[in-house]
Parts: structure tokens; C-alpha cells; sequence
């Protein structure tokens, strides 16, 4: 039998399932003449979280420059990974301003800009911005990786227009050109079927539909292949493979039952696979993307949590005020509480798939968090007065130990966050020295 | 002209002329081209480029020509005098936008480097403090060549300003050997904050220099905690430069400071030199003992970036009374996945701190430790109260993996502890969101005597949302509870389950007439939220409209327009609240007015009379143009009629604008619209003779005319 290797699948009747990585591959994988990734050497993942709104301020930035010694409140949920995270104090986005033109509310600009760095054109009909972060490391990346990048979001992409902007800047973070952004899949299930399914065919259709009306589980149809890889690797080797199989089991299991849920009453028709329930979709669309990079299936993704102006409410938080209205706070103590304490949820969320990369082993012993940059934040930094200065942003991860984390960096006034972005290209291996409007890179983040 | 340079002039004709243009989105465009274009055309271009930046006014132009000017560097000389023209003027941008373009302004500066600096010491004296900023910013990227400048920057080491001070304190260290014995002097500068900042400025240097390295260690024991911690700071940056038993000395002194910002800045040197770090295990571990927090607490943290060798110290240092179990329990987390098999040891110690301790790192270590849930589940039933509270803590922080525990913490509700009942609700919640047993769990402990265990548990089956219909009865009950914040809670419950909670409200109608005003809104909110089911608790509702409390007004007059009521019935009752002597309230009422939708012209007349209030008048103008389509109802035309003789002005305007919408069917109010063309106000006079115009019945056309 032919020696398994990284780039093989688990491969059965219309499924298509990425290997982690395994250390007996690793051999198999050199003698081959693979890449760094498939001999061992594991690759940089970039992942960038949206959260709308901006943030309550005060509960955001921590008190002192240098070691994140003490985390403040909102950022509690990540303490585990104070050594992985990089806060950020100063940042603006100057290219969301309007710059000239006579007016806009700064939800479009300040997600249009956010990965960005550009300033959106004015207008309802031709959008225009540039290319995003996300986008520029998939074009870098992106050819060693069944897909180049993964684009996801938790929130109808429905806006409308605001102040003579279109209302493609609200629901957008990821631009593949100036004028084309890359639109985010709301559907987990259509995710898992894109990440584990081979072809498009009409009998890979059929395959898929089979396999949802009977409810099997896609490792039944790998199972002979997920068989001969066990027998060929070490039993630390088939641990991990057994672990990873399960982890799939259990999403894809998760995903039937969203398929199967009632639908919710009204005129909103969830597609089959939406969990009904929010929390649960966030955390469904953590696990693909943590599955997605385990694989080097991908090696960029966005994430919009929501939309940008959203008004969603929590009311597992213990109230129903929509987010966007909370955000208006007027310096209310009661607003100001429940925004704290949807911030403090959002950060959980990312906390949750933070862990879930820490718990990813890799090549060379790192773990997947090690050898990522998970940028997450706000376009807007006071949701009540729409401002874009001192951007609530922190990044998790090393980058594959280009990162130098667990610092909180006061930076001077006026650096843009485009600086943010170059950093995280350049540590990812990109030759340039310009991304957006940045001026630098942030001192002291690059090892 | 060489046959390149023509073609780049060719090539650059159409944007250079469109930077011209009267148009700004062709300004803007030729901007972006000639930024994007190659150095040569761009170096071509700079002559246009320099003209704009003396006129344009367009930020959008404007950030653009500046980055290509940048882009230039020394190339860009010619336009010193264009850019410093910037920063002096104002071209139409206010507040971060100007501040924006002045930052890209002496950005352009200092890429030209040498041939900027004595314009830049020119604009030191400017006006503004965000300009002068980025000049001292803009010489300090120049670096050795902005020399000339040691004398009027070192000055601005006492700047009352931060932010001058911090951009000169790095421009000072940049400029290098030229400010070199300046600096050392200003190390012993009788005023802290310049020593301070000559200390900090001497660590910015690219190449630290020995006597730069002598004069920093010396003061590391100054006797200023600001100079202190910027000797630590730049001790940090020299790196190796620094003699390893000076460095050693100088972090340790620093961990042992009474000041928290020389710890922290010798915590965050500390992580950097892990060789150093190890070295000083010792004496962090004596420091877990110490009194006061903050040294215990940072050698704690740093002593959990160590890894797993300092699990050991840690637990030793808890069998001190003196230690902190907190920040020892964060190290031990700190460690990471390789110290779980001894926290789960450490679980069964004989000492209760140990215990604690232990319990509190496995429920922060991430991903979770392997046996972790079971080790905490139980600590639960310790015999010692303080690991038993610790061990529920630590299943909080874990979500739905605590599920297992779930038997224990349901125990617990019935427990001595009041604060243990509480967090156990919390628990339970967070543990089991969609476990059956939840509702009765949470409903098993709303009679618990502490408000304190109440509370949550309302909360907690409200953000349970259907789930938690079956409290509706519970929560009723509880609207007659001792504590307000408990009545708070049960009216928020059920105000979440809107109609489904009809049941409760002749109780809410009760809490109307209840005894503080906190109450009366609560109640008259929650009935707001019950909708039409609420429709019996209209005229109790309508009653809170004369009371003296003006919150209390407010909330009756938007819980009026929440009941799914007809305007007509409405109308009689909000008429006052919308001529109220509160602002707050008049709004609310307008804001209950709109929510009848196409109904809402029936309030035009009553909404007219806001336009008394001046600061009411944009809202009555935006109100009445949402009525333009359609018009005022007819039924209202004769009130409307009778505002046309109001007394004032404003009204009387409104009222013309209003009837003049109304068609044929305003026939009535031309009288009195005749009237109103002699008005004393000229606008109303002009709007009445348009009025007029417009009702009159056209004359008949004499026969034989058609």
C-alpha cells in the first residue's frame, strides 16, 4: 500500500476528508519533496473577527503598557491566553472618516476600512474600497490550500443604504478586489459539506442529499479509508486521528440537529443548518474554522460575528436590547453594563475558539494557536459617538513565532490600524512595506 | 527632454490636469493615479503636487498627494515649504481630520529628511499643540540629521503636555550621539519628569553608548518612582548592553518597589530576559510572602511564565498564611497543560489552600485539564467552605462542561451559604442552559430568604426565554416581593414573555399605585411590554400622566402607545403629556404619537401646540412632514382651524402649512387663513397667502372662454 501523506483525504463516496497533521506523515511527506507544511514545518493560518458596534471603552484597554499582567474586564474570558494576545491602545482609522465628504454614520466606513485600511467611495451603487488583509494572504498562500480563503458570518447579510453609502460596507470586512467584496456564508451545514465534500457533480449532490435525508454521518463513508491511514500510522498517530474524527462527528451531528430544528415562527425561513440558537451558531462556525485551519484546508478566514450596525439582541445576557441601541449609551450606567456585557460575551466566543486552536497539536510539537494570527475587533471604537479612534483591536496568536505576544502596546496618537495589518503580512511572509494607509509597522510586535 | 521623460509626461497629462478639475471626485481619482503611478512619474508630477497642497481642501485629495509626496523621501525637497503650509493652515477639516492630515504632513517632512529640519524647528513655536506634536515627531524620524534641533527639543522634556513630552523624549533618543551628553546631563536635571525623560530617551538609542548605559543603572534608585521605572524601561531596550549583574539588580530592586509602575515596568523587562528570570526564582518566590499585594501578586505572574519547574515554589508558598491564593492559582494556571497531573495532586493536599488553590487553576487552565471537572465536582462537598466556593467558581468559568456536576451544584442551593446559593444558580445556568430540570431548579429557590439568591434566579429564567413560561405564576408572586430589586426582576421576566403574560396584570396594575416612583415606572413598563392584553391598565396607566414625578410621566406616556389602543381613545389623555413642562416627557409622548402610524395625524392638533416650546420645533417639523402625503385627518380641521389664531407665531404657521394640506376639505379655514395674509409675522402672512391660493376654488370660466 502507498505510504499515506498530508495532502491525502479520507475519501469515500462524494466525501472528502482533510487529515490533520500526524508525525507519520511528517517522513512520508520530506521524502516526497512536500512543502514545509506537509514535512512538518506548520503554516501561518489568518483569521480576522468583526464585531459591530464598538465597544465600552473603559472595560476594553488595559491599564498599563508592557506584560498583560492584569486583563480588563472584557478581555477576562481570554486569560488563559494572556501570553498568545496583543492589545493594542491608539489605533485609528483615519480612512473611515468621511474625509471630505459631507456626511456618514461610520458603521460602512469603519467596517469597510476595517481590514482595509482604504476609504470606501461614497456611493449606493458602485461600491469601492481595496483589497483586504485576509485577501492579500490568501493570494500569498492560498494556492497551497483547497480553498484560498473562508468567509463566514453569523448575521443575515441584508443592509441598507445609510448617508449615500451602500449598504454592502455594513455586511463586508473581506475584499477580493477594490470593488469586489467576498460575500460570508451564514450556513454552517453549507460550510461542513464545502470543507467535506469532493465535487460539485450531481452525484456528489445526490451523495450529500442521501446522507442528509437518512442522517448518516460522513464518517461512515471514510470509514474504510480512515481505516487503512490507522493502520499505517503510530498509535499516538491513531489517537489523534481517532480525536479528530470524533470532533467532526460531533460538529457534523450538531449541524443535523439545526437542520432538523423548528423553524421559527414568522416570515423569517431559517435555512436548514442555521441553529436556531445564536450561541450555538457562533460556536458552530468557531469549530469549522478551528477544523478548516487543523486541515490546511485553508489558511485565511474572516469571521463577521454580525453585521456592522446590527442591532441583534442577547437575551441569554439577561435583557433584549438590541446591540446597535445599547451601543448608543449616552453614558447611561445601565447601557453601559449590558454593553459590557455583550463584549464580554462576543470575547467568550472568541475565547472558545482560542482554546480550541491551543488544543491543536502541530508538526512540530506547537499548537495551532501558536502558528496563528486571529485579529479581532471593532471598525468603530465609541458606538455612541460613531468615532473610529482608539479602536478596541487585539490579536491572538505568534504567527509561527513571528508574533512577540502578551503585551499591551500604548502607541503614539494618530498610528493607523492599517500598521496592525502590515505587521501581520509582513510576520506571515508577505515582501511588502505599504498595506493601506499604514505609515510603519507597531514597534515591538514583530520578533 | 529625453524620449522616457516625455512619455511620462504624456502618461501623466490627463490626471495632473484632472488634480485641477472643479470636480472632486476627479481630483480624487487623479490623486490616487498619480500615487499609484511608478517614482519617476511621480517625481514628474510634483510641481502639480505642490500646487495642490497650497489650495486643495478635499481631505480625500489631499491624504493622497501626501503619500505621494512621502513616497518621494529627499526627492520631495521642493515641496518643504507646501507641506509646512499644511500644517498652518486649516483647509475646511475639522478636529481628527486635521489632526490626520497634519501627522501625514510631517510624515512627508521627515521622508525628506535633512533638507525639512529647519522649516520643521520653524513650526515649534505653532499655535497648536496636535501640529508642534508631529513636528518633534517628524524630527525624530529624521534621526542624526535633525541635530540642529537638540537645543529646542530638550526644553520640551518639561512640556506640561504628555504627548509633546513623549514624542520629544523619542526624538531626542532617535537623533542619536548629537543628544547624547545633553541627555546624561538632564539625567541629573533637579526636576523628576525631565529626568525622567532624559533617562527614556537615552534607552530609544539605535546604539546605546556606555556612558548612556552607566548614567541609566545610576538611576534605577532615584528617588522619583517615574524616573525609576524609566531607567528599568531603558535598561530593557539596552538589552545585552548592560552588565548581567547590574541588570539582575536592577529588576529585582525594581519587583521589590513599592511603586506599581516601577514593578510593572520591571515585570515586563523581567519576561524579556528569561536568563535573568530564572536567575531571580528565589527571590520571587520570598516575594509570594510579602506583605502587600502587588509585589506578591507580580512575582506570582512571573513565576507562572517560568513554566512547569515553578509549580513546585508556587504550592510551597501556599503553605505560608501569608501568601495570596488568587494570584498563586493564576500562576499555577499559567503553567499551562504540563502542570494539570500535580493540580490534581495538589487537589488532595491536606491543606485547604492547596486545595483551593489547586481547584481554581483547573478551572482556568485551558484547553481543560483530563479529570479536571471530576477534581472540582468534588471540592464541592470540601469540608472547608473557602474550597468548596472555589471549586463552584471554577466549574462557572467552564460553561457546559460542567454538566457532569450538575447533581452537587444542585445541592447546593439548599446549602448554609447564601453567596454559595447565589453562584450556584449562576452555575446551573451556565452548565445546563437547556436542561429540563433548570425552570424548576431556578423556580425552587425564588421563596430562598436572600434577595441576593432571588434575584439571579429571575434573571436567570428570563434569559431562559420560553423555556421559562412556566415561572409566570412564580414571578407574578414575586411582584409583590420585599426587595425592589427582586420585584425588578420578576416585572422584567415577565415583561419579556409580552401577551403570554397577560395573567399578571392586575398585579402590575397593583405596583401602579405602589409605593416608590422606581415601582410605578417598573409596573407601568412592564404592562407596555404586555401589549394589547394589558389594554384593562389604560386608565391607570393614563392617571400616572398627573404625577409629579417626571420619570413617572415618561414612562406612562410611551406605555400609551403600547397597548394597541385607537387614537381616539388615546388622544383625550396624551393631549397634556405632550404640552408637559418636561422636555423628556413631551418627547415621549411624541415618540407614543408616531407609533400610531398612518392614526397619528388625529394628534396634529395637540402636536402644534409643542411648537410653542422653540426646542420642540424640529420635532413637530419632522412629525408634520411625515403627514404630507397624506394630509391631516379630516375630523381635525376644525381644531386646526382654531391654531391658525393662536398666539404664536410658530403654531400659527404650522397650523397654515398643515391645512393647506388638507385640500377641498380645509374649505372652513379659509376665513380664517384670509385672516392670517395680514398676520403680523411675515412668514405665516406669506405661507397664508400661498394657503389661500391653493384652497380657493378656481373662478369659473365665463362661457364662450373654453
Amino acid at each position: 500500500m502507498r505510504n499515506p501523506s498530508r495532502r491525502d483525504m479520507l475519501r469515500g463516496l462524494g466525501a472528502a476528508l482533510a487529515l490533520p497533521w500526524m508525525e507519520s506523515l511528517a517522513p512520508f511527506a520530506r521524502a516526497a519533496g512536500a512543502s514545509p507544511a506537509e514535512a512538518g514545518k506548520p503554516p501561518v493560518r489568518m483569521c480576522c473577527w468583526y464585531v459591530p458596534n464598538g465597544v465600552h471603552l473603559p472595560a476594553w484597554f488595559p491599564d498599563h503598557a508592557g506584560a498583560l499582567v492584569d486583563l480588563p474586564p472584557t478581555l477576562e474570558p481570554l486569560a488563559f491566553a494572556r501570553d498568545h494576545l496583543s492589545t493594542f491602545h491608539g489605533l485609528i482609522h483615519n480612512t473611515a472618516l468621511t474625509n471630505g465628504d459631507d456626511e456618514g454614520c461610520g458603521h460602512g466606513q469603519g467596517a469597510a476600512s476595517f481590514l482595509t485600511g482604504a476609504q470606501a467611495a461614497k456611493s449606493q451603487d458602485a461600491v469601492r474600497v481595496d483589497v483586504s488583509v485576509d485577501q492579500l494572504y490568501a493570494r500569498h498562500v492560498g494556492g497551497a490550500t483547497r480553498f484560498p480563503s473562508l468567509e463566514l458570518g453569523c448575521e443575515s447579510p441584508r443592509s441598507g443604504n445609510a448617508f449615500g453609502y451602500s449598504g454592502a460596507y455594513k455586511t463586508h470586512i473581506s475584499w477580493r478586489t477594490p470593488t469586489s467584496p467576498a460575500p460570508y456564508e451564514l450556513n454552517p451545514k453549507v460550510v461542513f459539506d464545502r470543507l467535506f465534500t469532493k465535487g460539485t457533480n450531481s452525484l456528489t449532490q445526490a451523495t450529500v442529499a442521501d446522507r442528509d435525508f437518512y442522517r448518516k454521518s460522513l464518517i461512515d463513508y471514510v470509514r474504510d479509508d480512515a481505516d487503512r491511514v490507522r493502520r499505517a500510522v503510530s498509535t499516538n498517530d491513531r489517537r489523534k486521528l481517532d480525536q479528530y474524527l470524533t470532533g467532526v462527528r460531533e460538529v457534523e451531528r450538531r449541524i443535523q440537529q439545526a437542520a432538523t430544528a423548528a423553524d421559527l415562527p414568522g416570515d423569517f425561513a431559517r435555512p436548514a443548518g442555521v441553529p436556531e440558537d445564536f450561541d450555538e451558531h457562533l460556536r458552530l462556525m468557531c469549530d469549522l474554522m478551528v477544523l478548516a485551519f487543523q486541515t490546511d484546508t485553508t489558511r485565511a478566514s474572516t469571521f463577521m460575528v454580525t453585521k456592522e450596525a446590527s442591532d441583534r439582541n442577547y437575551p441569554w445576557l439577561g435583557f433584549t436590547d438590541g446591540h446597535h441601541e445599547t451601543s448608543h449609551h449616552g453614558n447611561d450606567p445601565e447601557k453601559n453594563r449590558k454593553l459590557r456585557a455583550i463584549d464580554r460575551y462576543h470575547v467568550s466566543i472568541l475565547a472558545y475558539m482560542v482554546e480550541k486552536m491551543a488544543a491543536v497539536e502541530e508538526a512540530d510539537g506547537s499548537t495551532l494557536l501558536d502558528n496563528s494570527m486571529v485579529l479581532y475587533g471593532s471598525g468603530i471604537a465609541d458606538g455612541d459617538r460613531h468615532d473610529h479612534v482608539n479602536l478596541p483591536v487585539l490579536l491572538v496568536g505568534k504567527g509561527g513565532g513571528a508574533i512577540r505576544a502578551g503585551r499591551h502596546h500604548k502607541l503614539r496618537a494618530e498610528t493607523p490600524m492599517a500598521n496592525v495589518l502590515l505587521t501581520m503580512l509582513q510576520q506571515a511572509g508577505l515582501p511588502i512595506d505599504q498595506f493601506g494607509d499604514s505609515t510603519g509597522t507597531i514597534p515591538g510586535l514583530a520578533v | 527632454m529625453s524620449m522616457t521623460v516625455g512619455l511620462l509626461v504624456l502618461a501623466l497629462a490627463g490626471p495632473v490636469e484632472d488634480l485641477k478639475s472643479e470636480g472632486v471626485e476627479a481630483r480624487r481619482a487623479a490623486a490616487l493615479a498619480i500615487r499609484s503611478v511608478d517614482r519617476e512619474a511621480r517625481v514628474a508630477a510634483l510641481p502639480a503636487l505642490i500646487d495642490r497642497l497650497m489650495t486643495e481642501k478635499d481631505g480625500q485629495v489631499r491624504l493622497a498627494v501626501f503619500d505621494a509626496v512621502t513616497s518621494l523621501g529627499p526627492d520631495a525637497a521642493p515641496a518643504v515649504e507646501a507641506l509646512a503650509h499644511s500644517l498652518r493652515s486649516n483647509f475646511g477639516n475639522q478636529g481628527r481630520e486635521k489632526s490626520h492630515q497634519d501627522y501625514r504632513a510631517a510624515l512627508a517632512l521627515a521622508a525628506i529628511g535633512g533638507p525639512a529640519v529647519e522649516t520643521l524647528r520653524s513650526l515649534l513655536t505653532e499655535r497648536r499643540e496636535s501640529v508642534r506634536a508631529e513636528v518633534v515627531m517628524a524630527l525624530g524620524r529624521i534621526g542624526p540629521d535633525a541635530a540642529p534641533a537638540v537645543a529646542d527639543l530638550l526644553p520640551l522634556l518639561a512640556d506640561p503636555g504628555d504627548r509633546i513630552r513623549a514624542e520629544a523624549v523619542r526624538a531626542l533618543g532617535s537623533i542619536g550621539p548629537a543628544s547624547l551628553d545633553p541627555l546624561i546631563a538632564a539625567c541629573s536635571h533637579e526636576d523628576a519628569k525631565v529626568r525622567s525623560g532624559a533617562v527614556e530617551a537615552l534607552g530609544f538609542a539605535t546604539a546605546p553608548d556606555p556612558r548612556a548605559v552607566a548614567a541609566v543603572i545610576g538611576r534605577a534608585r532615584d528617588d522619583s518612582p517615574e524616573v525609576r521605572a524609566a531607567a528599568i524601561r531603558s535598561l530593557a531596550r539596552f538589552g545585552e548592553a548592560v552588565p548581567e549583574k547590574d541588570a539582575l539588580t536592577a529588576l529585582q530592586a525594581g519587583l521589590r518597589d513599592d511603586d506599581e509602575g516601577v514593578r510593572l515596568a520591571a515585570v515586563d523587562a523581567s519576561i524579556d530576559r528569561p536568563e535573568l528570570l530564572a536567575r531571580s526564582a528565589d527571590d520571587l518566590e520570598s516575594l509570594l510572602t510579602a506583605p502587600g499585594d502587588g509585589p506578591a501578586r507580580h512575582a506570582a505572574f512571573l513565576l507562572g511564565r517560568m513554566g512547569a519547574d515553578a509549580a513546585p515554589r508556587l504550592l510551597r508558598a501556599l503553605a505560608d498564611d501569608r501568601s495570596r491564593v488568587g494570584p498563586i492559582a493564576d500562576a499555577l494556571a499559567g503553567l499551562g497543560l504540563p502542570v494539570a497531573p500535580t493540580l490534581v495532586e495538589a487537589a488532595a493536599s491536606p491543606s485547604p489552600r492547596v486545595r483551593q488553590a489547586a481547584v481554581l487553576a483547573l478551572g482556568s487552565l485551558r484547553p481543560l485539564a483530563p479529570g479536571a471537572v471530576e477534581v472540582m465536582t468534588k471540592g464541592l462537598r470540601d469540608a472547608d467552605p473557602a474550597v468548596s466556593a472555589a471549586s463552584l467558581a471554577a466549574l462557572g468559568s467552564l460553561g457546559p462542561r460542567a454538566a457532569p456536576a450538575i447533581p452537587e451544584v444542585r445541592a447546593l442551593l439548599r446549602g448554609d451559604s447564601a453567596e454559595l446559593r447565589a453562584q450556584a444558580v449562576a452555575v446551573l445556568a451556565q452548565a445546563a442552559p437547556r436542561d429540563g430540570k433548570l425552570v424548576d431548579d431556578l423556580m425552587g429557590v425564588l421563596d430562598d430568604p436572600e434577595p441576593a439568591v432571588r434575584r439571579p434566579a429571575l434573571e436567570r429564567l428570563r434569559g431562559l426565554g420560553t423555556l421559562g413560561r412556566k415561572a409566570i405564576p412564580a414571578a407574578i408572586a414575586k411582584l409583590n416581593d420585599p426587595d425592589d430589586d427582586v420585584r425588578a426582576a420578576a416585572a422584567d421576566l415577565l415583561g419579556g414573555h409580552g401577551p403570554s403574560a397577560a395573567e399578571a396584570v392586575p398585579a402590575l396594575t397593583a405596583m401602579l399605585a405602589g409605593p416608590s416612583p422606581r415601582i410605578r415606572i417598573l409596573a407601568a413598563e412592564t404592562l407596555g411590554k404586555l401589549g394589547r392584553s394589558a389594554q384593562a391598565a389604560f386608565d391607570p396607566v393614563a392617571a400616572l400622566l398627573d404625577s409629579p414625578d417626571e420619570p413617572v410621566r415618561e414612562a406612562a406616556a410611551l406605555t400609551l402607545g403600547a397597548l394597541g389602543l385607537d387614537a381616539e381613545a388615546v388622544r383625550p389623555r396624551l393631549a397634556g403629556a405632550l404640552r408637559d413642562p418636561s422636555p423628556a416627557v413631551r418627547k415621549a409622548a411624541l415618540r407614543t404619537v408616531q407609533r400610531f402610524g398612518p392614526s397619528a395625524s388625529y394628534f396634529a392638533p395637540d402636536v402644534l401646540l409643542m411648537a410653542v416650546e422653540k426646542e420642540d420645533r424640529p420635532a413637530v417639523e419632522r412629525f408634520l412632514k411625515r403627514l404630507e402625503r397624506r394630509g391631516p385627518d379630516p375630523r381635525t380641521i376644525p381644531e386646526l382651524t382654531s391654531r391658525l389664531g393662536h398666539d404664536h407665531p410658530a403654531v400659527r404657521l404650522l397650523a397654515v402649512r398643515l391645512v393647506a394640506l388638507a385640500g377641498p376639505a380645509a374649505a372652513p379655514a379659509l376665513p380664517a387663513l384670509e385672516r392670517l395674509r395680514e398676520d403680523p409675522d411675515a412668514e405665516v402672512r406669506a405661507q397664508a397667502r400661498a394657503a389661500c391660493d391653493r384652497l380657493k376654488p378656481a373662478p369659473a370660466t365665463p362661457p364662450g372662454e373654453a
